[in-house]
């Protein structure tokens, strides 16, 4: 799906200019900081922003930068919306918001079953219940199925995880990855969040201060945006691996990431040749000079420094050549001078299995 | 109490329900219209609504009797069409009850209207919900307990006119005679009992009818908080 914006408008003190031609296919991650301008764009092309400017799809103007000729009401655009708060009616049951899309969905949509989408996200049992009384992992869930049964050409998801813990969250995002392929449609995901992007969107959409910053795959793009889009400490990079094996009792995944071998513990049900890919934080990884016997760090990836940048204070950050794969390295710019560390040296990366843990907010995987 | 004061009972309560069943017809584009509006026309509109909560009866009947009078603009019309005078025939007092109880039906309304938020307009919006469809399959049904509450207040209100009535009705027994103009009949005429009879029938009455609606309103607060 082509997706062509040319969006200018302000609101307060805030400015939003984008005008650019998006090819939107499996996840595209709409990225940046709070007040970046991530909702507004969605507004705009859910068609709640009438005056935002010009909205193309596939070459169809859903509304133009000249004014109101030819503009497409909400109801009218086949996308679904997934909202922020979920929104459910209150005064219906799961069952009954659910046909309410149902019923209104667009004949020329994509073929999508009730039962289909109600297996996906899991929400069987909830049918009956009254959506007030729904946790709100739950209450998400249906909101994504109401907005899947709409049988809408493009979905669009504004923060749709916010305030939801993180084992539940984790469980969420690989339903929502699971969506492009298994629906047929391409799916827009507004998010603040490296760890929610990092993991489930094929391409990513930077923006800050109501401009995009840049558009790209999601692990270059992540590995190139500076701290100011994605947060300080959350600063990192990706890694993609094959499970290679998964201990049950020890709660263990390994995976295969090429010249080494990660392990990090994982809840979820894997399964082995599966592809994962891993966010590792800057500040998560250290470096040793030869490979360390006795130490309870279990990841250890032979890597070459590729690039040492120096800060003002006391740190400084590193790229590492990993077979390929971009390991970026927080360390202080005193370990750097003693172990002598310049562009070119090969060292093994070390990373504690911990780091991968959810609950200490580290770097994970989906 | 005397077949005349049946009479007035049976008017009363014609009089307060046919007001009643138009107030929410003719309420619920109004209050959706102040709902959805901003700025300067709101003020001047929500103004107008409420206008009938501080005017004194006598000015709104007075001029009441000068457009429905046989000579007035609508009055004039009405001749024409129908034949009859509106004033002093129970269409004109069921104008007039229509006017004098407006804001309490239409303020529910509005106040019910504005708690559905923007919020759940979008989403039935996304949901392919045209916005007509989306006013009777949501809105309506979220704003229930506004409509009792205005359904209950205008009916209430409406048993309590005497002033507009007085002077677009009269006072022609078995026609425009209501409740209080009895009441104040028989008080002129000295008949304390019958006026007791009345007066503490309408008390009680419109006591009930509030409580049923606070009532109400608590056990729909209690359920929805949980």
């Amino acid at each position: 799906m082509k997706l062509t914006l040319d969006l200018q408008w302000a609101e307060n003190d805030f400015e939003l200019r984008v005008a650019d031609t998006f090819q939107i296919d499996g996840i595209t991650a709409l990225f940046g900081p709070s007040g970046a301008g991530k909702s507004s764009v969605l507004n705009a092309i859910a068609g709640f922003l009438p005056r935002a400017g010009g909205v193309l799809v596939d070459d169809v103007a859903w509304q133009s930068a000249q004014g109101s000729d030819g503009f497409v009401p909400p109801h009218k655009r086949p996308v679904g919306t997934v909202f922020q708060n979920a929104r459910l009616f209150p005064h219906l049951t799961v069952r009954q918001n659910l046909e309410f899309a149902d019923k209104r969905a667009s004949p020329s949509g994509p073929r999508i079953a009730f039962d289909q989408v109600s297996e996906v996200l899991q929400i069987s049992d909830l049918m009956s219940r009254q959506t007030p009384t729904l946790s709100g992992g739950e209450a998400r869930r249906v909101a994504i199925a109401r907005a899947l049964l709409t049988r809408p050409q493009l979905l669009l998801m504004d923060e749709p995880l916010s305030g939801i813990d993180r084992s539940r969250k984790n469980v969420i995002l690989r339903m929502i990855s699971d969506l492009p392929k298994k629906f047929r449609v391409p799916v827009i995901f507004v998010s603040h969040l490296v760890e929610e992007v990092a993991h489930i969107s094929d391409q990513l959409i930077a923006m800050q201060a109501g401009r995009v910053v840049g558009v790209g795959p999601t692990s270059a793009m992540l590995e190139q945006l500076g701290a100011e889009v994605t947060g300080h400490f959350e600063t990192g990079s990706i890694l993609e691996g094959t499970v290679i094996e998964w201990d049950e009792a020890l709660s263990m995944i390994a995976l295969d990431v090429g010249p080494g071998t990660l392990w990090m513990p994982s809840t979820l049900t894997v399964d082995k040749g599966e592809r994962l890919r891993v966010r590792l934080r800057a500040r998560d990884v250290s470096l040793a000079l030869d490979p360390l016997a006795g130490v309870s760090i279990r990841n250890q990836l032979p890597v070459t420094i590729t690039a040492i940048e120096e800060e003002e204070g006391p740190f400084a950050e590193l790229r590492l050549d990993c077979a390929g794969q971009v390991i970026r390295a927080r360390l202080t710019r005193l370990a750097v001078k003693d172990l002598g560390l310049v562009p070119g040296r090969r060292a093994y990366a070390l990373v504690k299995s911990v780091a991968f843990d959810r609950r200490l907010g580290g770097s994970f995987a989906v | 109490m005397t077949p005349s004061d049946w009479d007035a009972i049976r008017i009363t309560a014609l009089l307060a329900a046919t007001t009643v069943g138009i107030l929410l017809v003719i309420s619920t584009p109004l209050a959706w219209a102040l709902a959805r509006s901003r700025g300067r026309w709101r003020s001047v509109g929500e103004a107008l609504v409420a206008l009938p909560l501080v005017l004194p009866p006598t000015v709104m009947g007075f001029y009441l009797l000068v457009l429905l009078g046989p000579a007035g603009p609508i009055g004039g019309w009405w001749v024409q069409v129908t034949g009859s005078t509106l004033t002093f025939s129970f269409a004109g007092l069921v104008i007039a009850s229509c006017l004098y109880s407006l804001p309490f039906a239409v303020q529910p309304l509005q106040n019910a209207f504005e708690a559905v938020g923007e919020d759940t307009l979008q989403a039935a919006a996304s949901l392919r919900a045209s916005p007509f469809d989306t006013f009777f399959s949501v809105v309506l049904p979220l704003s229930l307990r506004g409509y009792v509450t205005a359904a209950v207040l205008s009916f209430a209100h409406t048993l309590g006119e005497f002033g507009v009535l007085l002077m677009v009705g009269g006072n022609i027994p078995g026609q425009t005679r209501v409740v209080s103009i009895a009441i104040y009949e028989h008080v002129e005429t000295l008949n304390y009992a019958a006026a007791h009879q009345l007066s503490a029938g309408l008390l009680i009455v419109s006591f009930v009818i509030l409580l049923s609606v606070y009532l109400l309103n608590g056990r729909y607060r209690a359920r929805v908080v949980r």
